[in-house]
């Protein structure tokens, strides 16, 4: 007989603790005796909470119900507190071309959440081209004239004198 | 209400133990004292074997069983027979037991029922004597006393599977539904409470 079986052996022998004859009988009338003053004790309160909990037990059947009215419940919340548009600025972007990969851009930030309009510039023929004199009075009209070189018109430098 | 049929085949005698608890209960539910008395006397052999063997007191394994039959009877609407009865009332049982000991830690006290006379005629007990010396040496009564302290000594859980499986003989499935565990928990929690019960007995393991 190894060690794991005589622990078995030993521990089967606790069945013969047994309560006295007749223990089920008085335990009964126990229960009974208790189960009667229980009942008689119970304030209206108690028997309120308990009929409460029962209502409430019972409306919790239905679980499907209770989860469509939670996921319907977290949809309006959610649609609730989602960031709502605020009233549209239109942002105008200046372009010098049709081609918009090299066209001057307006790089205003634009929050109005709508696409920036695309403006060709008039007579602007891309980069590294040179300017035509119609070109030249436009960019006065549009930015002003422009300041003359000041080593032009200055006295001449001391080396010279 | 209680299925004609199973009402015709009780009075035939033809029930199965669990439908006839069934009965019971059902019976119990729709206010009948006498049915739920009936179940009452029935399980309380066990339960008082359950409860005892993890308290090792009888007094407040008797305080305990009034708790336990009382949650019974409050809770029958709940039980919906996915498990037999035994499985459920027992599962109220161990949960109120472990309960109580994990509140009442630090003031344990052993209180032992007597071994019955049948013990004198016991086959493990007759194979243990005549193999060990110190368990023939004990007499009945220390011996009883080693092992409910070396069992006391167990955690809880792990106390409450071995009074289960090895004193009350009940297979692992029915431990897991019981404590709500898988049957690997169950052989898992077996092994280290035995390894740890040779620890404590090895005076008697010769």
């Amino acid at each position: 007989m190894n060690k794991e079986e005589q622990l078995q052996r030993l521990l089967r022998l606790k069945r013969h603790e047994q309560p006295p004859e007749g223990f089920a009988e008085e335990f009964l009338e126990k229960f009974q005796r208790r189960q009667r003053s229980e009942l008689v004790r119970r304030s209206a309160l108690s028997i309120l909470g308990e009929r409460l909990q029962a209502w409430f037990e019972g409306l919790r059947r239905p679980a499907v119900i209770w989860g469509a009215a939670g996921a319907y419940a977290v949809l309006v919340l959610t649609l609730w507190l989602l960031p709502r548009p605020t009233p549209q600025s239109d942002v105008t972007m200046i372009v010098g071309t049709e081609n918009p990969s090299t066209a001057p851009v307006d790089h205003r930030i634009n929050n109005s959440g709508t696409e920036p309009k695309i403006v060709p510039l008039p007579n602007y023929q891309g980069p590294g081209k040179r300017r035509t004199t119609d070109q030249e009075q436009n960019k006065e009209s549009l930015i002003g004239p422009e300041e003359k070189n000041p080593e032009k018109s200055a006295d001449p430098p001391l080396r010279d004198l | 209400m209680v299925p004609e049929t199973i009402a015709t085949r009780m009075t035939d005698g033809a029930l199965t133990e669990k439908e006839q608890d069934r009965l019971l209960v059902e019976r119990s539910r729709d206010g009948d004292t006498a049915a739920f008395d009936t179940l009452v006397l029935k399980f309380t052999p066990r339960l008082y074997a359950t409860v005892y063997n993890m308290t090792s007191n009888r007094e407040d394994t008797a305080d305990l069983l009034q708790d336990i039959f009382a949650r019974a009877y409050r809770s029958l609407k709940r039980f919906r027979g996915d498990s037999g009865f035994h499985t459920w009332v027992h599962r109220i049982a161990v949960n109120t037991t472990l309960n109580f000991l994990k509140s009442n830690k630090h003031r344990r006290t052993l209180s032992l029922e007597d071994m019955d006379s049948a013990i004198e005629r016991d086959k493990d007990y007759l194979e243990l004597t005549a193999s060990s010396d110190p368990v023939r040496e004990a007499g009945l009564n220390e011996l009883q006393q080693h092992l409910n302290a070396a069992l006391q000594k167990l955690p809880e859980s792990h106390r409450a599977v071995v009074v289960m499986f090895d004193i009350q003989g009940m297979p692992h499935a029915e431990i897991g539904h019981i404590m709500g565990l898988s049957q690997g928990t169950v052989r898992s929690r077996l092994f280290y409470a035995h390894r740890q019960l040779q620890a404590i007995l090895s005076d008697y393991l010769k």
